[in-house]
């Protein structure tokens, strides 16, 4: 399968050359595919914002390159501008970015960058509306008018009505109630089904990263640590632990129930696979 | 990117020149640039550059960011430059373009208008904000102006307003960059087009960053009605600026070197007049 997106030796330095110096991350490799959800998890500064700037051409790399359907999105200004519209990012705390008098002209702020006529940027505001989980009645309101979490996913609509073939989400559950987090997740999911656009997560908790990821990329100190499905990631739970990281809570209950001596496989990470595996175990009826 | 321009910066370290009280640094900054317009002729030049050389040294801070520094006013030194060469007179006649004359007398002044400038820009720097850091420049300069409360001027209330912006400044910035990203990744291009258009451009971020800054300032006021603030009355202090041996070194130091070049260039001008 080709990647949609790939990045080769990746570095990146903060204010180089001065007291301030920093390295934030450090020869990242890495291949995006389309229709796939890549979750990135790792501790507090250990790069993930700095790496999925880089992908839509926020921030320039120190060394090394990032292509887009093979080309290299820093090639010349106006492709890096329009890369911006095929690879949609929604940076960590998004609602403090919206600016617009009503809900509707902020969602279509995207849309009017691309050029795109009247009829289209309405077809694609609605479109994003479902996308993202917003009621239609919130469209002449105000975003100050809204709750936090609406705001959230007014910011989210205002990207993906861009229909990004790369979607990127800097931690989107943060500072949401559990049934908004499951909600919001369902959508990007229900976002990549209809368009097989690929989707980046950036998130603390393992449950949602457990819940949406195929691939998962674990970052420490700037460099990537792991690799894998989360199958394989999760059953390196001493790693995971020592790199300031948690695994999901029914993985913990699994990994206990083993170390008692029960005979289970050691890569469970969702409630559903648990409860798969508890009912083949045989005793019990699961109603 | 707007963080990395190093103008009025502070570099946290733990040299001399990072020690000394800040009211002694702000005083000797006010005197070394009233010196520094005292100062006629080469040699005082020298004492005084290389004074501050030498502060510079003290301070570890490298060659490089000390120029990155002169950098923004680099257009103010060109521009300085060039109504001197132009306009000053004095001297023999180097070249005449028709109405235009270029003497050495007009070069020379130019010369040392330039050198006094980035004399001047580089010792606040050196001497002010690179060493010291906002929350002690203001707390300097409260102690400084503490005589003025006697006339009623609302010396507290002006420092705490000062260290508040100060406190600020790099929230704001980071915003702003936040914000800008934000935007750029919906396709906002605040770097081509006419002058209009990118004023434009700035909208999405200006709305959302007064918003933010007015919230900020409404949760600040409570938060500092919450720990009972009520003004400077009765207020006590955790840091307490004392003078210490150093500082009356630094202070001898300096003064007998401003004290030289002035001397130096009265009797050098005196002695060209003769
Ligand atoms: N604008 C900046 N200037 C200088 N250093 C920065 C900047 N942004 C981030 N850093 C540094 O780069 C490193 C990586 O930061 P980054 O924001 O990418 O971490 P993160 O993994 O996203 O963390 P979090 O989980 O808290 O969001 C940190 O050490 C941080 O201090
Ligand atoms: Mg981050």
């Amino acid at each position: 399968m080709n990647a949609i997106m790939s990045i080769r030796g990746l570095s990146h330095i903060y204010s180089p050359k001065t007291p301030f110096e920093c390295s934030a991350i450090d020869n990242i490799n890495l291949d995006i595919h389309a229709g796939e959800t890549l979750g990135i998890i790792g501790h507090t500064g250990s790069g993930k914002s700095t790496l999925i700037s880089h992908l839509n051409g926020l921030i320039k790399p120190s060394s090394g390159s990032i292509l887009y359907e093979g080309e290299d999105i820093f090639k010349s200004k106006e492709f890096t501008h329009n890369i911006r519209f095929k690879v949609g990012l929604v940076l960590q705390y998004p609602e403090y970015q919206l600016f617009e008098e009503t809900v509707y002209k902020d969602i279509a702020f995207g849309p009017q960058n691309m050029g795109l006529s009247g009829e289209e940027i309405k077809t694609r505001v609605l479109e994003a509306c479902d996308f993202a989980g917003i009621d239609k009645t919130l469209l002449p309101l105000s975003p100050f008018e809204l709750s936090g979490g609406q705001k959230r996913r007014v910011a989210i609509a205002g990207v993906i009505a861009m229909r990004p073939r790369v979607l990127i989400l800097d931690e989107p559950t943060a500072g949401l109630d559990p049934i908004g987090r499951y909600d919001l997740l369902k959508h990007i999911k229900a976002y990549r089904d209809a368009t097989g656009a690929a989707i980046v997560i950036v998130s603390h908790s393992m449950e949602d990263i457990a819940a949406i990821a195929d691939k998962l990329l674990v970052m420490n100190n700037g460099t990537v640590y792991l690799y894998g499905t989360p199958g394989e990631v999760f059953s390196h739970s001493e790693k995971l632990l020592a790199a300031g990281l948690d695994l999901p809570q029914i993985t913990h209950i699994f990994n206990k129930l083993k170390e008692r001596g029960i005979n289970l496989p050691s890569s469970v990470y969702t409630v559903q696979q648990a409860v798969e595996i508890l009912k083949n175990l045989g005793g019990g009826t699961n109603d | 990117m707007i963080k990395d321009v190093s103008l009025g910066q502070f570099f946290p370290g733990n040299s001399i020149v990072h020690r000394l009280d800040p009211r002694v640094k702000l005083v000797l900054t006010i005197v070394f640039i009233i010196a520094l317009f005292m100062c006629r002729g080469p040699v005082p030049y020298a004492i005084m550059a290389a004074f501050l050389f030498t502060v510079i040294l003290l301070t570890k801070i490298s060659f490089v960011l000390i120029f990155r520094s002169i950098k923004p006013i680099l257009i103010l030194l060109i521009f300085t430059a060039v109504l001197n060469i132009f306009y000053a007179t004095g001297g023999s006649e180097l070249l005449r373009l028709g109405s235009v004359v270029i003497t050495t007398g007009g070069i020379y002044t130019a010369f040392f208008m330039v050198f006094r400038i980035i004399l001047l820009v580089v010792a606040t720097f050196v001497m002010l904000t690179y060493t010291t850091s906002p929350i002690m420049l203001t707390d300097g300069l409260e102690s400084l102006l503490s005589p003025l409360k006697k006339v009623k001027f609302p010396v507290h209330e002006l420092s705490m307003m000062m260290s508040i912006a100060l406190r600020f400044i790099p929230t704001l910035i980071e915003e702003t960059e936040k914000i800008m990203s934000a935007q750029k990744s919906r396709g906002a291009d605040f770097e081509t087009g006419s002058i209009f258009r990118r004023a434009k451009a700035l909208i999405p971020v200006l709305i959302p960053l007064f918003i933010n800054a007015f919230k900020r300032a409404e949760d600040l006021a409570l938060a500092m009605e919450c720990r009972c603030y009520h003004g400077g009355e009765g207020r006590v202090r955790m840091r307490i600026l004392k003078l210490c041996p150093l500082d009356y070194i630094s202070i001898i130091v300096s003064l007998s070197v401003f004290i030289l070049a002035v001397i130096l260039s009265q009797i050098l001008t005196f002695g060209v007049l003769i």
